[in-house]
């Protein structure tokens, strides 16, 4: 594999992304747009290669993007507005990744994706550095405080972080140590329980693929670090303090705690229903949090993927779509690989936005491409 | 199916007048549909049932939540409010009348509820929650005096177990109406008619190539 960066060069773009990270932790500014937008960009740049077969998935997506769209029931003129679209985001993924699953770039992203695994690790360091210095809190404290990210909440970050792992590990098959041992102290740093299950998904897969030593190295870098997580974010307490439960338990309630009662709304309450009051006012800081205002009950603050979608899309649709992404993807690169490339972010749906998470998607759909990339390279025809 | 910018490209140019003509025969539809259909408005107000004290807690004599089930009820309705809200005393026209009704509930264990009501005309939305309103404070205040009855409350009794005070239903915020009609809504009708243009023309593109073409 041709290498697309030098030294100097991974070393000149770690500098940015370095002066970008502090210029993000000191003067935060809106980010949250940059995943899609870089989508967007790469769609309209390869519209004119487009040229593949569409799976009829693209239709679904396309059926269920406009008819939630058009058939949810009316927001009530009364209420507050909201982002309600973002919660569309999933089908219109379903839509593009159908569409452009075998229009890879042409340039190779193993170098990215290497850059990527090798240096975001020192990234969280800095972040860490950063935060050790606006805050100065107890030196024994500042990995459990700090949270570090690069430019997104680090649970986002971690999915993409983890589709470049996978990337480089079973499709460049550069099963080395040294980018185990990053992976690790990536979710160790990151102090992220839904990582932690993502981590915990994909490392028994790594651990086959290699010999008996490395195995259970890698398995001493993988204790440490779960371990580390566990215990900093007392793990074993979870039904009191894990926030997404008590969101799942909200929108389990506006169901009456009936299962029955879930089966009864096929198609969910649509994207315009606000969770009902009584219920969304047990935990009026998420309200305020996610749509800046305590009183507005937008299904958006239930933010773990799963917990909204049951509530605006009802049961069916919300095991659909996981399902959807996983055949979508298999066209390309097989049922395996396609199973190591949806657990991520299947995981950490549990936790936050999953697949309408627009950096998740952009870590899956490069998976899919470096796969295509290193298949077509397989099957180019060797010129004397 | 095969889909390529080529592909897309020839079929703008072999079809670019069907596609032009058509999307403008389905807006100007949509358009009209827009102008014709009778417009729907929304009646927005809070009411909260009746409460009791008991050993010092007040609780609503019902629940919100089960006020709410019992209004998505059709065969709940007094046979007026039906007539008034939806034309008739029909089965079906009960079933519209509830379809019509949005309910959240904002204390539950307090009683209160907001209640939006989704109908044809301002005036005739306005009606139709009056009357609701109305209604389920009445029902609220019979189940109340019954309850009282039953109880044998007296003013100023304080034993244990037993109603000490009570409050009675009341509408805690009038029906307030939506600032335009909530329904057709312009950007929704529009979009379909786009899309649905835009799969008449590709079907019948299609459909013509494979069964007409030479």
């Amino acid at each position: 594999m041709s290498k697309i960066f030098t030294t100097n060069q991974y070393l000149g773009y770690f500098v940015i992304c370095m002066a970008l990270n502090a210029a993000i932790f000191f003067k935060p500014f809106s980010v949250f747009f940059i995943p899609d937008a870089i989508l967007l960009a790469y769609l309209i740049y390869k519209f004119k290669d487009l040229d593949q077969e569409v799976s009829p998935l693209f239709f679904l997506g396309a059926v269920l993007l406009f008819g939630y769209y058009l058939f949810s029931p009316e927001p009530s003129d009364l209420e507050y507005q909201n982002k309600f679209l973002v919660s569309l985001k999933p089908y219109l993924y379903i839509c593009i990744l159908a569409l452009y699953s075998n229009n890879q770039p042409v340039k190779s992203l193993h170098g990215f994706i290497k850059g990527v695994v090798v240096f975001y690790p020192f990234l969280l360091v800095w972040n860490i550095v950063l935060y050790y210095i606006k805050h100065r809190p107890p030196l024994s404290r500042v990995v459990q405080e700090s949270r570090p990210f690069f430019m997104f909440e680090n649970n986002f970050e971690i999915t993409f972080y983890i589709s470049c792992f996978i990337a480089l590990v079973f499709i460049y098959k550069d099963t080395s140590l040294k980018n185990y041992f990053y992976l690790s102290l990536v979710i160790l740093l990151a102090n992220s329980r839904s990582g932690l299950l993502s981590f915990a998904a994909i490392s028994p897969f790594y651990f086959w693929a290699l010999d008996g030593k490395k195995r259970w190295i890698a398995f001493g870098f993988a204790v440490l670090a779960a371990g580390y997580v566990g215990v900093s974010r007392n793990i074993t307490q979870i039904a009191g303090n894990v926030d997404r439960l008590q969101t799942f338990n909200l929108m389990w309630q506006s169901y009456e705690s009936s299962f029955a009662e879930l089966l009864s709304f096929p198609f969910g309450h649509g994207i315009y229903v606000k969770v009902p009051t009584y219920l969304c006012e047990k935990l009026p800081e998420f309200a305020e949090w996610f749509v800046g205002n305590a009183a507005n009950c937008d299904p958006l603050m239930l933010q773990a993927f799963y917990t909204r979608s049951l509530f605006q899309f009802g049961i069916y649709i919300t095991l659909l779509i996981p399902i959807i992404f996983f055949l979508l993807i298999k066209k390309e690169t097989g049922w395996k690989l396609a199973a190591l490339i949806v657990a991520p972010v299947a995981c950490v749906a549990l936790s936050v936005g999953g697949f309408s998470n627009g950096l998740a998607f952009l870590g899956m759909l490069l998976c899919v491409y470096a796969y295509v990339q290193v298949s077509s390279a397989k099957q180019a025809p060797i010129h004397a | 199916m095969r889909i390529s910018y080529q592909i897309i490209c020839d079929f703008w140019s072999q079809n670019k007048k069907l596609l032009i003509i058509w999307q403008l025969v389905f807006l100007l539809s949509a358009a009209v549909y827009l102008v014709m259909i009778p417009k729907t408005y929304e009646a927005y107000f809070h009411v909260r049932t009746a409460k009791i004290l008991v050993n010092d807690k007040w609780d609503a004599l019902k629940w919100a939540r089960y006020t709410r089930r019992n209004l998505m009820s059709p065969q709940g309705f007094t046979p007026e409010l039906a007539r008034v809200c939806v034309g008739s005393d029909s089965n079906a026209a009960r079933r519209s009348l509830v379809n019509a009704m949005q309910i959240d509930i904002l204390d539950d264990s307090g009683g209160v509820l907001a209640i939006s009501v989704r109908l044809v005309g301002a005036d005739h939305a306005k009606e139709c929650a009056n009357l609701l309103a109305k209604n389920i404070v009445d029902t609220s205040e019979a189940a109340l005096t019954n309850r009282l009855l039953e109880d044998g409350f007296t003013a100023g009794n304080l034993q244990k177990g037993k109603i000490n005070n009570y409050e009675k239903p009341m509408i805690t915020s009038q029906p307030r109406m939506s600032d335009s009609y909530v329904r057709p809504q312009i950007a929704q009708t529009m979009l379909g008619a786009f899309l649905m243009g835009l799969i008449s023309v590709s079907a019948y593109a299609i459909l013509k190539r494979r069964y007409f073409s030479e």
